[in-house]
């Protein structure tokens, strides 16, 4: 059986790999909290606009925020209730203080009449009304990235093919696997409206060798399709990682500081596609999504949340006390929340409690030993680019590739001189956009 | 719980582990069934070196370090492998005044005045190794045979290099007949030698004798992951074609590459000195152009200068060459592709 595989990366195993915490976990359906906070921030792009004011009633799914021009996603109550307050009241996971809408749950649990189709209706959609759904619906990439979805599909280049991404290679996070053992069917369906929207003739859906259940499953399930492909990649970190993704499987270099619809190619989640897939039929916004609680907690388990639950309602008090550390995200590419009175975004699809981060020792010089240059999933030199950030030579790093990186940390975590490379290489990536 | 403190930082939040000390260890355990092979046959004598390049080593290190005021970097162990390597790569009977003046020239010179580990251009041992054999040639280059040797030339304690290096001679003084003569000295017992060369029971340096006891620190390094094996393959790969062009040429007979290699302190180098990481280039392809730099340098030492080894003096060479390696052979960064327009007609 042929793994695809993209060159370098590294393998993460030992005490940094924890999926085994929460692959077989059942998943919980916590209880809904009195407060949701919804930051106006949640995506890529511009803030959305509330469309509802301090005091009014709201059903569950009801649009509470719009787009606000074409780089935004519109917001949706994941509750019935009554908005309380509309203010900067709340950190979003990045960090930012943010306009938030909070509403204050009144457990009636009213939902808005949503606008079913059955498959053979939907199918008969096109490209334009698919796109208008995923922009009414506030799609927006649900990797982490939180790129508004439509905005892939309505571009005007043209589209080959369309891949779901369901690597899932951060060493705690589950969500993905979760979502795809248990909704195979409506990623598929979801992968084939994406299809539909883009034009494109051919479908991936893209699943690591740690999670061969799943890919029997979708194999299974798939079988007599030509159009679609199950890809088998193997376990290696960042295979995630759209670009590197692609080049594995397409053998296609996505140009330097482009997209991946620049050589014809849409990348989206399995999370994003289920979510399309219950836009189309069920007529759903996004409202709720799949989350990883795990680390050093007693239940580690994946989550179904309604958007706007604070991390600390998902969370026991004695867990937040005794771990210093708190993640949103993932375990090599996630932020560090200082506080639990976080919302879930769109875009969170862990929270990971440490007892605390690595110990490392000081940083030692660099001994040349390569291993960042070896495992560079976009072929830098991590430690020569580091150097010239210490050295204050900032008009050289653009020479040396700067913006391919993406920041995925694999050469802070192989570095035996425990140089904190990801965070110089950042540094002059801010010192650029500062002088530019 | 309002005021809990959390700790705030950027990712990744989690560390492989790996530590430049924990590389050196494993070098140094690489080393263990090299050290045990030059002490089974040179006994006391190699115990005396050892001891003597190690523990100047880490002293020089210290001082050094004490001096220059940075932080004390002797636990990086970096040290004790330079002091080690160091004294593997000489003959039994040195002098032990002359073993501490090459860990002197090591550590405090090429290490330390460069800007300590990571910093320095010249791999220390190597130079060390070849400051002694320059300024001191008359003790450097006294062998003496292992306890255990039934190698039939044991009265001379010719090294098989030595006897190489004759062939060599001859070749280069132009009288091909003396070289096949000499030659024929070798080839009339060839299997018995390489058996000797690859258990080590022949004269030669404390730790170039046995490649055997080589091979299997090699396995381990490989099975660690601490080494870049295209080096190792590249020097050794290309010192054989060297060697065998040169047999072909004079029609010494095919086993003649087989013993270049073997003797002398080629597969010691190849393994420990031409894979030191600070010295070597950075990227795959710059490997294995500087392991094929160090094949053809060695060989042709060997033939052409004075001196019969030229695995030190190939290693400074290619180490020199390093920078200028890197710069030319970097990765091809991604995505920097030509890609046509792709407009929806």
């Amino acid at each position: 059986m042929k793994k695809f595989s993209f060159k370098g990366g590294i393998h993460i195993h030992g005490t940094n790999a924890k999926k085994a915490l929460t692959t077989n976990s059942q998943i919980i359906i916590p209880k809904d909290p009195e407060y949701l906070y919804l930051p106006l921030n949640q995506q890529l792009g511009k803030p959305s606009k509330p469309v509802v004011a301090v005091g009014d009633q709201i059903k569950a799914g009801q649009l509470i925020a719009e787009k606000d021009g074409g780089f935004s996603a519109n917001i949706h109550a994941p509750v019935s209730g009554i908005i309380e307050h509309i203010d900067y009241m709340i950190n979003e996971p990045t960090g930012q203080l943010s306009k938030s809408i909070v509403i204050k749950n009144d457990f009636s649990n009213l939902e808005v009449d949503y606008i079913t189709r059955s498959s053979e209706e939907a199918m008969k959609l096109t490209p334009k009304n698919l796109v208008d759904i995923m922009e009414e619906a506030g799609l927006v990439g649900l990797g982490g990235a939180t790129f508004p979805t439509p905005v892939k599909y309505s571009g005007s280049k043209k589209c080959d093919a369309v891949v779901i991404n369901g690597i899932e290679c951060e060493p705690y996070n589950t969500a993905d696997y979760v979502i795809m053992k248990n909704h195979c069917k409506e990623i598929i369906r979801g992968l084939k409206y994406m299809m539909m929207a883009s034009g494109a003739s051919k479908g991936y859906i893209c699943i690591e060798d740690n999670k061969m259940d799943a890919y029997e499953e979708f194999r299974q399930s798939l079988t007599g399709d030509t159009d679609i492909l199950v890809a088998l990649f193997k376990e290696k970190y960042p295979q995630g990682a759209e670009k590197q993704l692609i080049s594995a499987l397409l053998n296609k270099e996505v140009p330097y500081g482009g997209l991946p619809i620049d050589i014809g190619v849409i990348v989206n989640n399995v999370g994003t596609a289920k979510a399309l897939c219950d836009a189309v039929e069920l007529g759903k916004p996004l409202t709720h999504h799949y989350l990883t609680v795990t680390g050093n907690i007693e239940n580690p388990a994946n989550y179904y949340v309604p958007i706007g639950i604070l991390f600390q309602d998902l969370l026991k008090e004695d867990e937040l006390n005794r771990n210093n550390v708190l993640l949103a995200g993932g375990l090599m590419m996630g932020k560090t929340m200082y506080t639990e009175m976080t919302p879930v975004t769109k875009g969170i699809n862990a929270i990971i409690l440490l007892e605390d981060l690595p110990k490392v020792g000081p940083e030692l010089p660099c001994v040349r030993c390569s291993s960042c240059v070896d495992s560079c999933p976009a072929f830098l030199s991590p430690t020569t680019l580091a150097q010239l950030v210490k050295n204050n030579k900032f008009d050289e790093l653009g020479d040396y590739g700067l913006v391919a990186c993406i920041e995925c940390g694999t050469c802070s975590y192989v570095c035996p001189s425990h140089i904190p490379l990801l965070d110089y290489i950042r540094h002059g990536k801010l010192e650029l956009r500062r002088r530019s | 719980m309002e005021n809990k403190m959390r700790k705030v930082t950027y990712s990744p939040f989690a560390h492989s582990g790996n530590s430049v000390n924990k590389a050196m260890l494993d070098v140094i355990i690489a080393l263990v069934p090299v050290i045990f092979a030059s002490i089974l046959f040179f006994r006391m004598s190699s115990v005396l070196v050892l001891l003597t390049t190690t523990a100047s080593a880490v002293t020089f290190e210290y001082i050094s370090r004490l001096v220059l005021k940075r932080y004390n970097s002797c636990q990086d162990l970096s040290a004790v492998v330079t002091g080690l390597i160091l004294g593997l790569t000489l003959p039994p009977n040195t002098p032990l005044l002359l073993a501490i003046l090459g860990s002197l020239i090591s550590i405090v010179v090429v290490k330390q005045l460069f800007g300590g580990i990571g910093n320095n251009v010249f791999n220390p041992a190597a130079s060390g190794r070849a400051f002694l054999l320059i300024a001191f040639s008359v003790p450097l280059t006294k062998w003496v045979n292992p306890i255990t040797s039934t190698y039939v030339d044991a009265t001379t304690s010719a090294t098989p290099l030595s006897l190489v290096k004759t062939v060599m001679l001859n070749i280069k003084g132009g009288d091909l007949d003396a070289a096949k003569t000499a030659y024929n000295l070798i080839s009339s017992d060839a299997w018995n030698l390489i058996k000797l060369l690859f258990t080590g029971e022949v004269a030669g340096s404390l730790g170039e004798t046995s490649a055997l006891a080589i091979i299997i620190g090699l396995i381990y390094l490989i099975v660690k992951k601490r080494i870049h094996t295209e080096i190792v393959a590249s020097y050794i790969g290309s010192a054989f074609v060297v060697a065998a062009i040169l047999s072909f040429a004079y029609d010494l007979g095919p086993l003649f590459p087989l013993i270049s290699i073997l003797a002398g302190g080629l597969l010691f180098g190849a393994v420990f000195m031409a894979t030191d990481w600070v010295t070597s280039p950075m990227t795959k392809k710059g490997r294995i152009i500087f392991g094929i730099g160090l094949g053809i340098l060695t060989i042709i030492i060997r033939t052409f200068s004075n001196f019969p080894e030229g695995v030190v003096f190939s290693i400074l060479i290619m180490n020199m060459s390093t920078p200028l390696i890197d710069r030319y052979t970097s990765n091809k960064i991604f995505g920097k592709v030509k890609v046509q327009s792709n407009e929806k007609k």
